[in-house]
């Protein structure tokens, strides 16, 4: 169900009348929700920027759902890296006393090795991938969309009873 | 833009204020709770909080602690609380609160509910031993030790033939096995001495350089072939050398680990004995034991605990204190590891800057008390954290305790001290000793116990005084001999006095109790069993000792001959190679002084024959 659900909706969210810009950046948004621990300062300005602007708000929550799934799996290295980065560079310690000393940025946890390490990842990630998610969907729209059209898989979902029943709850729900 | 967005952050905005005006009291209170249980090991429960957000202000109506040792009562109870929290450090993720009145707190009151929690089993994390920790577990080992008696079997009459029966001696067994190995390594050295030919090649050497006579020798080249055998035969004494050096350092430690041997069949018999007298199950009546067997439980269960209550404090201070950045640990996914930065700021992460106590006990006193300073970090504000609590009743009983966990300098230094004066001590249980009678009905005591840590070193000394003491019986009258002897000594008694002093360093702790009972109890005891324990364990040691003592005496007398002939082969190729050295550095020098002498001899010719021949030109 849920795999069925988030493929109609990817394949929905693709389809629609957004510019590329606005799914990319829901993307981007919703990985930075994503990769990072959720109850955290920086994501309730991502929260803020995802509701005030247009940014599309299914692909957002789309992203959040696959990279919580690789944050994961990805939280070893998250945690190596943040602890390289508050303690390993000496360089940096001004700055890490900055952000745990500077009022309501303290609350930022900047000093926990997974949300620095998760947060700094998603950063570096967030312009390639407002690009290439930005590249990509033109690529869908203008060449794949025909292809996957004609995939059994997609006229199976969209045929199927569960996925009108489904279309009909998205519905009212809009 | 999207204002729908921003209306529906507006609605947001406000569903979470009116839930957290609805919600955040029991949210905190419950946080609270499980945080405070957990830190006790019993029930925490606070009644009403109330805490604004934006007054910044917490109170509560009521605040239990359950004793965790004894569940259905409690060891702190207070009523209302409130204060502040400072607004500008709370933006820097810092709690400061300027001072906690704490009113109504009493100890010790009876529970209407059971106040036990179940507890999580945590995975202990491995950490480092320090100071506290090794003499926790170095306590522990010693109360384990102290011997546990059976009183009741003491007056009867000790069977040692059927425990001799029944005696398996384990030295003999081990002896023999250890024997089985030196022999096996004695076979070893024997076939190497015979395998190796030092003494060939240092006797061929010896022949050879013998066989070198510089004064014969009249010519530079014969001399210098001569020179350059001595220094091939030299080699050849180092490279022996280096053989014999490298042999004799291995025979060395297998020499040292046979004498080593000798010591653990001393123990070995050590042990069968001490076996055999727990078998007979006989005790050793010494004044150290009986202080130990009386108080010592009592007290190293209390000191331990108080050791580990610093611990705790010691190690959180230091986790926030340290300024070298910490290890990597491994926490739970999603977690992270927090590190905490030393910096000169304003504030710590936590502070309390005041907590007022006022309250009474159950047993009438009237309580009054300080903590001063409860924060994470010392070095920023400078000051110690520091606690007095002080009671007193009418009749004179008063409670004093004064402590300081100081953090300041690169050493942790903790000081406590208790004072207990007149205090009441009816229904108060000494020891779970088996000689003490459960409770006291009357009497009263003084108390004086002060524990300092600093560094790496405890040190910890307790007097106690009770007087005028009567005691509860499980039965009124004595069933058994001993009992009436016990009960007629306590009577006699009357006082209670008892020292204890604890001393440790990295490396080891003394742990010692003095009572006044030690004695008394020592006397009557021995005199009542002690003959027949006297002459049981006597037999037992004469046994132990002739069945052990031809393996015993074999063992030695093969380790004492084996290690001397060994030592004596060896000291014998060493007196060899040295004299052979000797031998080779004389004839090199021997060698030297010829090559010079003939050198001037020859100069002297060429000068003789030049002259000649300027002569012969001149005519």
């Amino acid at each position: 169900m849920f795999v069925i659900k988030l493929l109609s909706k990817l394949i929905k969210v693709l389809r629609s009348n957004e510019s590329p810009a606005q799914l990319a950046w829901g993307f981007v948004l919703g990985m930075i929700i994503g990769l990072t621990p959720f109850w955290n300062l920086h994501n309730l300005l991502v929260f803020f920027l995802i509701t005030i602007f247009n940014v599309n708000i299914a692909m957002a929550t789309l992203s959040f759902a696959v990279f919580t799934l690789f944050a994961y799996l990805l939280d070893p290295l998250f945690h190596n890296l943040g602890y390289a980065l508050l303690v390993n560079i000496e360089s940096l310690r001004p700055l890490w006393i900055f952000t745990s000393t500077t009022p309501v940025l303290a609350w930022a946890n900047l000093n926990n090795t997974v949300v620095l390490g998760s947060l700094v990842v998603s950063l570096v990630l967030l312009l390639p991938m407002f690009f290439f998610t930005k590249w990509w969907v033109r690529l869908y729209r203008d060449k794949v969309d025909v292809h996957v059209q004609k995939f059994k898989i997609v006229q199976l979902i969209k045929g199927s009873k569960l996925f009108g029943l489904y279309q009909k709850i998205s519905q009212l729900g809009e | 833009m999207r204002w729908k967005g921003i209306i529906f952050l507006v609605v947001l905005a406000v569903l979470v204020f009116v839930l957290n005006l609805v919600f955040t009291d029991r949210w905190l209170e419950k946080q609270l709770e499980s945080a405070g249980s957990a830190a006790v090991g019993a029930k925490v429960e606070l009644e009403r909080l109330d805490f604004s957000l934006l007054g910044l202000q917490m109170r509560w109506d009521s605040l239990q602690v359950a004793n965790p040792k004894n569940t259905m009562k409690n060891i702190l109870t207070s009523g209302k609380t409130d204060f502040n929290f400072a607004l500008l450090p709370l933006f820097q993720k810092k709690v400061v609160v300027e001072n906690i009145k704490m009113k109504n707190v009493t100890s010790g009151t009876d529970r209407t509910t059971d106040g036990k929690i179940v507890k999580k089993t945590k995975v202990k994390k491995e950490t480092k031993p320090n100071i506290i920790t090794k003499t926790i577990d170095r306590l522990q080992a010693q109360a384990a030790e102290a011997p546990v008696w059976n009183l009741a079997e003491y007056g009867k009459k000790v069977n040692v033939d059927s425990i001799l029966k029944i005696l398996d001696l384990s030295s003999p067994k081990k002896i023999d096995s250890l024997q089985t190995q030196l022999t096996a390594r004695y076979a070893y050295w024997d076939s190497t001495f015979a395998a190796v030919k030092w003494k060939q090649d240092l006797t061929f050497l010896e022949s050879r350089i013998a066989a070198l006579k510089p004064d014969e020798i009249k010519t530079i080249d014969g001399l210098q072939t001569a020179l350059s055998s001595v220094q091939q035969m030299r080699n050849k004494v180092d490279s022996l050398a280096g053989f014999i050096k490298s042999t004799k350092s291995t025979l060395t430690a297998d020499v040292d680990y046979s004498v080593t041997t000798l010591g653990l069949v001393d123990d070995w018999v050590k042990d069968d004995f001490r076996r055999a007298l727990e078998k007979a199950k006989l005790p050793e009546f010494s004044k150290e034991n009986m202080a130990r067997f009386l108080f010592g439980g009592e007290v190293v269960n209390r000191t331990t605990q108080a050791l580990a209550a610093v611990n705790t404090i010691r190690t959180t201070a230091q986790k926030f204190k340290s300024d070298k950045p910490p290890k990597e640990e491994k926490p739970p996914r999603m977690k992270g590891q927090t590190i905490y930065f030393v910096t000169p700021q304003r504030y710590p992460n936590f502070w309390i800057k005041n907590i007022e106590l006022s309250g009474h006990t159950t047993a009438g006193l009237s309580i009054g008390g300080m903590l001063k300073n409860v924060v994470s970090q010392q070095t920023i504000i400078g000051q110690p954290t520091s606690f007095v609590v002080e009671a007193k009743r009418k009749d004179g009983a008063n409670v004093e305790l004064l402590g300081e966990f100081n953090y300041l300098s690169e050493q942790p230094r903790e000081h406590f001290t208790l004072t207990m004066g007149k205090m009441p001590l009816q229904n108060v249980s000494l020891s779970h000793s088996t000689l003490l009678p459960q409770k006291i009905q009357t009497g009263s005591g003084n108390v004086r116990v002060t524990l300092d840590l600093s560094g790496n070193s405890v040190h910890g000394d307790m007097d106690f005084a009770a007087e005028n003491l009567s005691f509860a019986y499980a039965t009124p009258t004595a069933e058994k001999k001993i009992d009436e002897l016990l009960r007629h000594l306590l009577q006699s008694a009357a006082m209670i006095d008892l020292q204890v002093s604890l001393a440790s360093s990295e490396d080891r702790t003394h742990f010692s109790l003095n009572s006044n009972l030690d004695d008394l109890f020592i006397r009557e005891l021995k005199a009542m069993a002690g003959q027949e324990i006297v002459k049981a364990r006597a037999r037992i040691e004469s046994y132990v000792g002739e069945q052990v003592t031809h393996y015993k005496q074999q063992f030695e007398a093969l380790v004492k001959s084996k290690t001397q002939m060994m030592q004596q082969e060896m000291a014998g190729y060493e007196n060899l190679l040295n004299s052979q050295k000797q031998l080779v550095d004389e004839k090199q020098k021997q060698l030297q002084s010829r090559i010079e002498e003939e050198k001037q001899k020859g100069t002297k010719q060429v000068e003789d024959e030049v002259k000649k021949r300027l002569k012969g030109l001149g005519k």
